[in-house]
């Protein structure tokens, strides 16, 4: 993991516990997700029977025989000691959220700043499970951004829905695109 | 008090009745009193739309002029307009501002209200006034037009529309009369929306023009990202909005790096300016603005069309 081959590309999908990082990598990989689940004994955090305890790693191959690999980090901040590892040479991460936990905007900080605030590896924002009367708290999360001067692209996302997940990847590939340019003219 | 005096040409007695019933309600709120007289003796003259020879025969007299006209057409070009129906709120606005030019130094106070929408306005340009001033309290707005109505609540940064009218206005612009200010409980029919939605698709949909209110040699910038989670979403704007968020550039930049052309980047950029994440900074220096034009040429230009042909992204 710590060197990426020529001929491939990391995309790293972080976030709390029970944001939909598995679920997200399978919507996207050409097999089922290879994924490290144990059985959750953190349910004060998210109640969900299991959890990744180590990553999830997908695929999905290219016609010219690249690779993209996809990497979920467990989301617990213990194992936080991981994410540098695994965002070595990535070419841009895709933060998800839970927009149903109370603690919504604490994580969104934390995950933001732990991965860059996409200052040198592109980064999106999905946030799942937002109630669908109250726009609210997606619009709090922006100004949020905002107030800590980042523009990063922030969409409601229900990660069960391939669309959706596109949608992210999509837009993290213009921003990549974007900055893959800026160098080059650099 | 001043007593002002104003006559109806040409104007049906529903509309007449309804006009002289609302100067009843303002009775009192104002320091101007009007009372209907003839219309050589009228201070103000209130004309049908159609009425043309009364307009220019009162209008060659240098004497206010209002012009009624169905809330379902365009808006005429004359300086004071109505449409019809109207709400005691847009003839309390037309007649404060026609006060104004009659000397009247005290005008109709209900109508100096930070939100009211002034009654000339479109629906687009409603819209955008209600999002440039400051909230009311949980002041309602409301907007017809023959395949529904929706209501705006800017203080709680939504909008209120009719499921079915929802999907139109999704697609296509839509004859939506100006916003007025109404005091009506809602319909449990209705769908909450946030207001970004609505300010995006008024201005994406309307004419490939840049909004009036931008420069087209300014410089642009993003301040955030739409939630393309809400609104449809479409590979040129992602591509604009990673350029907007990265740098400033001007529209022939834009253009030249993304390939679109005139008409999409000014409904791009008005949409976004409408939804207010748009900053217009002149001073701004450009970026790579003599660099020759580079379009997926970098580190990983293949890869990402080869992910995205995989993913069905398109090229």
């Amino acid at each position: 993991m710590d060197t990426v081959a020529s001929n491939e590309f990391k995309i790293i999908f972080t976030g709390p516990m029970g944001a939909g990082k598995t679920t997200a990598i399978t919507a996207i990989s050409d097999k089922a997700a290879v994924s490290t689940d144990v059985v959750n004994t953190d349910q004060a955090q998210c109640e969900k029977e299991l959890t990744t305890a180590a990553l999830d790693y997908g695929q999905i191959a290219l016609p010219d025989n690249s690779c993209v690999r996809l990497y979920g980090t467990p989301g617990q901040d213990r194992f936080r000691f991981m994410w540098p590892i695994l965002m070595k040479n990535a070419a841009g991460v895709i933060v998800l959220l839970n927009g149903d936990h109370p603690e919504l905007e604490q994580h969104l900080e934390h995950f933001v700043e732990a991965f860059g605030e996409g200052r040198d590896v592109p980064m999106v924002i999905g946030v799942g499970r937002l109630p669908e009367n109250d726009h609210s708290r997606l619009e709090r999360l922006a100004m949020q951004l905002e107030q800590r001067g980042v523009a990063l692209p922030l969409f409601d996302t229900d990660v069960r829905k391939q669309d959706d997940v596109l949608l992210l990847v999509d837009a993290l590939l213009c921003l990549i695109e974007a900055n893959d340019t800026g160098r080059m003219e650099a | 008090m001043t007593n002002r005096r104003l006559a109806f040409v040409g104007l049906g007695a529903d509309t007449t009745s309804a006009c002289l019933s609302m100067l009843k309600i303002m009775d009192g709120r104002s320091s101007i009193e009007w009372t209907q007289s003839d219309p050589e003796d009228a201070d103000v003259l209130f004309v049908a739309h159609d009425g043309d020879n009364g307009r220019q025969q009162w209008e060659s007299k240098q004497k206010p002029c209002v012009v009624v006209y169905p809330s379902s057409e365009d808006r005429p070009a004359a300086r004071y307009t109505l449409p019809h129906p109207f709400r005691v709120m847009q003839l309390l606005g037309v007649l404060e501002d026609i006060s104004c030019t009659l000397g009247d130094t005290q005008t109709v106070t209900a109508a100096a209200t930070p939100t009211a929408v002034q009654p000339h306005s479109s629906f687009g340009q409603s819209l955008k006034e209600l999002l440039q001033t400051p909230a009311g309290e949980e002041t309602l707005y409301r907007s017809e037009s023959p395949l529904g109505q929706l209501y705006v609540a800017p203080s709680a940064g939504c909008y209120y529309i009719e499921p079915a009218l929802h999907q139109q206005l999704r697609s296509k612009e839509l004859p939506l009369s100006a916003l007025h200010e109404v005091h009506e409980p809602l319909g449990e029919q209705l769908a909450r929306r946030p207001i970004f939605e609505l300010a995006w698709f008024t201005a994406q949909h309307a004419a490939d023009a840049l909004a009036p209110w931008l420069a087209p040699a300014g410089q642009f910038k993003l301040k955030r990202w739409p939630n393309f989670g809400s609104i449809k979403n479409d590979r040129l704007y992602l591509s604009l909005c990673a350029m907007l968020t990265r740098g400033t550039w001007g529209r022939q930049q834009l253009m030249e790096r993304t390939h679109c052309n005139a008409g999409q980047l000014d409904r791009f950029l008005s949409a976004c300016s409408m939804s207010n994440l748009l900053i217009n900074d002149s001073t701004a220096p450009t970026l790579a603005s003599e660099a020759p034009q580079v379009q997926n040429a970098g580190r990983f230009g293949s890869m990402i069309r080869g992910l995205r042909n995989r993913l069905g992204l398109g090229s």
